[in-house]
This record gives structure tokens, sequence and C-alpha cells, in this order.
């Protein structure tokens, strides 16, 4: 029985484990579709993340701008402020700045006249002691803890969430923006207050709320704060080898640069030109090694934004190989008494033809970005797009007709393959960078590119596009 | 190779016939088989990196028209038709009566089956995995794909003699 089992087994494997039917001719029609349709998924997942990302650099670099400008703006100088105070604002220990908060400590429930800013009338029937370490015009006291608030706009990240720091004060702050200046007006401190102690971060005077140009309501002879008041908080060490983009919020740079990349190019067709596809596959190498070169300049704003624009230049080569099988050649000999060449032998064989196919780019890219600095470092993300200008090429390919290897350059005027330009890319970059010299750099810098369109004509029967994937080795100059 | 169209629709023709045949063992019908055929290769190109050239190519991208094949049973599962077959009797089949049908008749033979007896009749029998391997693809038990690849064999026994008989009285 079980003899007679396995023989059935073994008859049906051996007729049938090797059948071919063939397939209907829709079902290739729809996998193309569903591939088409799952590459196009990808793609535009891929620039999603992108967007999500760039957005995300770009929101990131923002808030570090800003948070940078505040941070600036709060770490005046004190001498200079101790120097525009007028007399009785530096004697009033009312507005120094505390040792311990770095902050402005005022008695609560006290009024500050703007129109005579040096008097600061106590409602309060409690006082308090003046802080240790307080403002020392003559820079006895420790530099570091005359920091005022002065921010121009309360930050979320810095306010604190306590239930006296809400309505109160920001009912306040309008009018004194608006009237500091140009009005004089009076500001109260928050009232609930008032009951606080010394030590007390609720009590204080929160000058964050007061503009920058404000400075005038301290002391109608209080200089304006300039860049030289800033002292940036950085370390010595950083400062050493840094372009300063704290001094600095725009700049100039021109780079140049060179490397390596990798030219990808797809080949496709319809379904009537496959053999002829297949042909051009066999005979050519797909992926090239090549290289590009550059310069580039790039205007840098608000500190970490960028914007560049330059000149590009790609070149791949990629090899051209066609064996003819059974080809004649015929040994030609010159016979000096009849004057004529005389066949003396003729071989067969396969005879090979090789050419480099050589293909170049020249773009004018365009891009955006965003830079973050971590001392002597730098990382930026880039993107943009990239206008062709030139196309060059030079080479050969598989005539379409006789299948023979044909020229493709125009100037011989054999076969036209390729487009006069190849129109727009996108591109994108990360560039790393460290400095040598304040106003020198060095970078890498990986960038993709994808041409948009296919770089062959239309009436090719072989749809050819291009995409290059680099490493640029570069310099900057900052100016 | 991935990502290449034309380099895809290469590959397609080259074993599109083989595979179609694979998954016409497995489908209730033709169009069912076009569906499977169409959602392995997508799954083969998708996963050719995963390809680790250990084996057939040809091998592996049966396995996974297989399973491609087995996937689309289960979705179907409770569709199916669970047809009682204990009480067929037991036939000897002649290797005669499997040469004298075309492979078009024997792939209809098994489309007639019923899907448990089919997928482990051609899981075991043709494909040649073990009754381990293919409990653990269709899920049941050892014993259980036992018991379908007899019922399967002694079903197609039956077919095969009727159809021979039939043949050699009309002859």
């Amino acid at each position: 029985m079980k003899d007679r089992e396995s023989n059935i087994d073994e008859l049906f494997h051996r007729r049938l484990y090797h059948t071919e039917v063939p397939p209907p001719e829709m079902v290739w029609g729809q996998i193309e579709t569903a591939l088409q349709q799952k590459r196009r998924r990808k793609w535009l997942l891929g620039v999603f993340l992108c967007i999500c990302a760039a957005i995300g650099v770009i929101g990131f670099m923002w808030n570090r701008t800003y948070v940078e400008q505040v941070q600036a703006v709060s770490t005046i100088d004190a001498q200079e402020i101790g120097r525009s105070l007028p007399t009785q604002s530096r004697q009033n220990p009312t507005l120094a700045p505390t040792s311990e908060t770095g902050m402005a400590s005022v008695t609560p429930a006290q009024t500050v006249d703007v129109t005579a800013p040096n008097k600061v009338q106590t409602t309060s029937s409690e006082t308090y002691p003046r802080p240790s370490g307080a403002l020392d015009p003559k820079g006895a006291g420790p530099r570091q803890t005359h920091n005022w608030r002065v921010n121009p706009l309360p930050l979320p990240s810095q306010k604190k969430n306590t239930p006296e720091d809400t309505a109160p004060i920001r009912a306040v702050d309008p009018a004194i923006s608006a009237t500091s200046v140009a009005q004089p007006a009076k500001m109260e401190t928050r009232p609930d207050t008032a009951q606080g102690t010394a030590g007390d971060e609720a009590a204080d005077l929160d000058l964050a709320h007061l503009p920058l140009t404000d400075y005038d309501y301290l002391s109608k002879s209080a200089k304006r704060p300039t860049a030289k008041m800033f002292r940036i908080v950085r370390k010595k060490k950083e400062q050493k080898k840094c372009f300063d983009f704290e001094e600095n919020s725009t700049a100039w740079f021109v780079d140049a640069y060179v490397g390596p990349s990798l030219a990808f190019k797809s080949l496709t067709a319809t379904p009537d030109n496959t053999p002829y596809l297949q042909k051009r596959q066999t005979s050519e190498k797909r992926d090239w090694a090549s290289f590009h070169l550059g310069i580039r300049g790039t205007y840098v704003f608000k500190r970490h934004f960028l914007m560049r624009a330059g000149l590009h230049y790609d070149h791949s080569t990629e090899v051209f190989e066609q064996l003819t099988p059974g080809k004649l050649r015929h040994i030609l000999d010159f016979n000096p008494i009849t004057g004529k060449w005389d066949t003396v032998g003729v071989t067969q064989g396969t005879y090979r033809t090789r050419t480099f196919n050589r293909l170049g780019m020249l773009d004018i890219p365009v891009m955006v970005g965003g830079e973050m600095r971590f001392g002597n470092m730098g990382l930026s993300a880039n993107a943009g797009m990239s206008f062709n200008m030139l196309f060059w090429k030079r080479g050969q390919v598989m005539d379409t007709n006789t299948d023979k290897p044909a020229w493709f350059t125009p100037k011989r005027n054999q076969l036209d393959v390729f487009r006069e330009r190849t129109g727009m890319s996108i591109m994108g970059s990360i560039q790393y960078s460290w400095h040598l010299h304040p106003h020198m750099r060095l970078y890498l810098e990986p960038y993709y590119r994808q041409v948009l369109d296919p770089v062959s004509l239309g009436s090719h029967p072989v749809e050819q596009r291009h995409r290059v994937f680099g490493l640029s080795f570069g310099a900057t100059r900052i100016f | 190779m991935r990502g290449l169209a034309s380099c895809q629709r290469q590959l397609y023709e080259r074993y599109a016939s083989k595979m179609y045949a694979v998954c016409l063992r497995y489908a209730r019908a033709h169009a069912d088989a076009a569906d499977m055929l169409q959602e392995g290769f997508i799954k083969v190109f998708s996963k050719m990196d995963q390809f680790q050239f250990q084996g057939s190519f040809e091998g592996w991208m049966r396995r996974i028209m297989v399973n491609t094949a087995l996937r689309a049973y289960q979705r179907r599962y409770h569709e199916q038709e669970q047809l009682g077959l204990e009480q067929l009797p037991e036939v000897s089949v002649s290797p005669d009566a499997v040469d004298a049908l075309s492979e078009a008749e024997l792939l209809t033979l098994i489309g007639q089956l019923p899907e448990g007896y089919k997928l482990v009749f051609n899981l075991v029998a043709i494909e040649g995995y073990s009754h381990a391997e293919a409990a653990e693809m269709l899920g049941i038990q050892e014993s259980t794909s036992r018991s379908q690849l007899t019922k399967a064999r002694r079903w197609l026994g039956e077919q095969l003699e009727q159809m021979h008989h039939h043949n050699t009285s009309e002859q």
C-alpha cells in the first residue's frame, strides 16, 4: 500500500514539479502597475520625511536663534549698565540684581514711576535687605551675577507656571511696553506678591517683559545697549578658531569643493522596445565611478540660515563594450610594385568594441539650509534645485536599427540619444564642517542629486534617468 | 536588480511559466492562480535583497510562491468546503494511468481535490516538504497532514483508475 501511495507521489512529482504553464499576459501589466504604485508611495514617503526633517531643523534653529538673542541680551555687561544707571537707582536695593537668581529683585507691591525711573515707591510695609553680591558699580561684586532679565518677549520655556505668574503680570506688560518709551506710565508689581519674601522669585520685578529698547525708562541718561555691551557666554577655547556668529548674524561664505561620486542610471522601455533595451544593458555598465567639483557662494542670515548658489559640475564615465562574434578581419599589405593594397590574410573571430562614454553636467544649484554649530564644528542640512546649463556627452551606444555601435555625440551626428540639457534636478546635502581659522573652515558634504526628467530624448526607444550620490571635500572662506 | 523595470521584466519572463504552474496547483481557478502569481512576484521583487545566494534562486522563488498560495488559502479558509472522504475505498494506480494524462489534465485533477487535501498533497507529494514542515506551514497537526495526504492519494487514485478504464474501453 505504501509503495503504491509513494508511487502516486512520485508520478505526480515527476510530471508536475517542472511543469510550465504560460500565465495570462495581463499579469505582467498588473505587476508593473503595482510596482509603480509601490515606488511612487515610497518616493512620496521619502519626500514627506524630508520635508518633516527640514521643518524640524528649521524650527529648531529658529528657536535656537531666538534663545541666543535673548541670552545675548540677558548677559549685558554689568559695568556698562552700572555706569548707565542713575545714582538713585544704584543705591536703591530694590532694583539691584540678585546674586543667586541673576534677576533683578524688587520689593513687592511697589510702584515704579516710569517718568521718574529713579524713584521706587514702596507701598509694602515689609522691607527687604539688599542681597549679597548685588550690583556694585565699582566692580566689587561678582560680574556673573549682574544679569538683568530684559527679554523683549516672554518665553514659554523660561516662564514659570506658577499661579502667581499668570494674569496680573501679563495685564501690566502691554502697558509697559507700549508706553515705557513714548509715554509716561506707571508700572505696578503684582499685588499678590506683596506678601512675598525677599528671596522669592515671584516677587522679583519681572523685567523679562520689558522691551530691549526700553532701557531709557531706567534713566534718561542710560545708554542703549550696543554689541560691545554684550558679554557672550562661551568658553574661551571655543572662541579661538571660530568665526563669531554671535557678533555677526550675517556673513558670506565662499566654498570650493571636489570629490568622488557615484552616478546611477536607470533604463526603461516599453515592451515593444525591450529587446533593444536588453542589448543596451548588456553592452553598458550601469553604475559609474565619477567625480564632481564646484564653487559656491553662501549668504548666512539670522546666524543659522543659509542661501547657497554656485556652479556645480558632475562628470560621469561608463564603459560601452560590445563583442561581435564571427567578425572577419582582412589583413592588408601595401604592394609597392603595384602601388595597391593587397589582402594578405583574413582572420575570423570575436571583435571587441570598447569605448568610454563620458557625460558632464554643468549646473547652477540653488539651495537653502540651516546650520547648527557646536564649538569648532558645524552641521548643516541643505536642499534645493539645480538648473542645468550644459550637458556635455561623448561616447557610443547600440544603434537602434543595426545593433552596431554608434556614436551619440551630436558632433558626429550619428545617433541622437540625449537631450541638449538635462533640465532641473533636486539636490540635498548634509555638511559637516570644522574651523581651522575664524575665517576658514574645511568640510565634508555628502549629497544626493536626482535629475527630474529623463536625460534621453523622447524619440529614443529607451528612457534614461540619472541620479548622483557624491561626497564633497571642500574649504570655506568666511567674509 | 531591484527597482529596474527591465530586469524585473526579464526575471518575470524567465520564471513566470514555472511559477504559474505552481500557483495553479494551489488555486481553485486560473484567476486565483494569476492573483497568486502577481502577489508572489511583487514579493520577489521587493525582497530581492533578502536572497542569500544559498540554494537556487528558483527554489527561493518557488518557496515564496508556495507561501503566497498558502496565505491565499488561509484568507479563504472559512469559505472552503470540507468534504468527508473517509468512506472512499482504497484504489491502486498504475503508472500508465498517470502517463496517459497530459499535464493540464493532471493539474485539473489536482484542482478538483478538496482544499485541505490539495494543499497537503502539493506540499508533501510534489514540492517535497516533510509532514512536519507542511503541518507547520498550514498550522495543523502532523497527524492531520498525514491523514489528509492519505485521503488525497485515495481520491486521486480512484479518479485516475476511472479515467484509465474509460480510456482503455474507448480504445
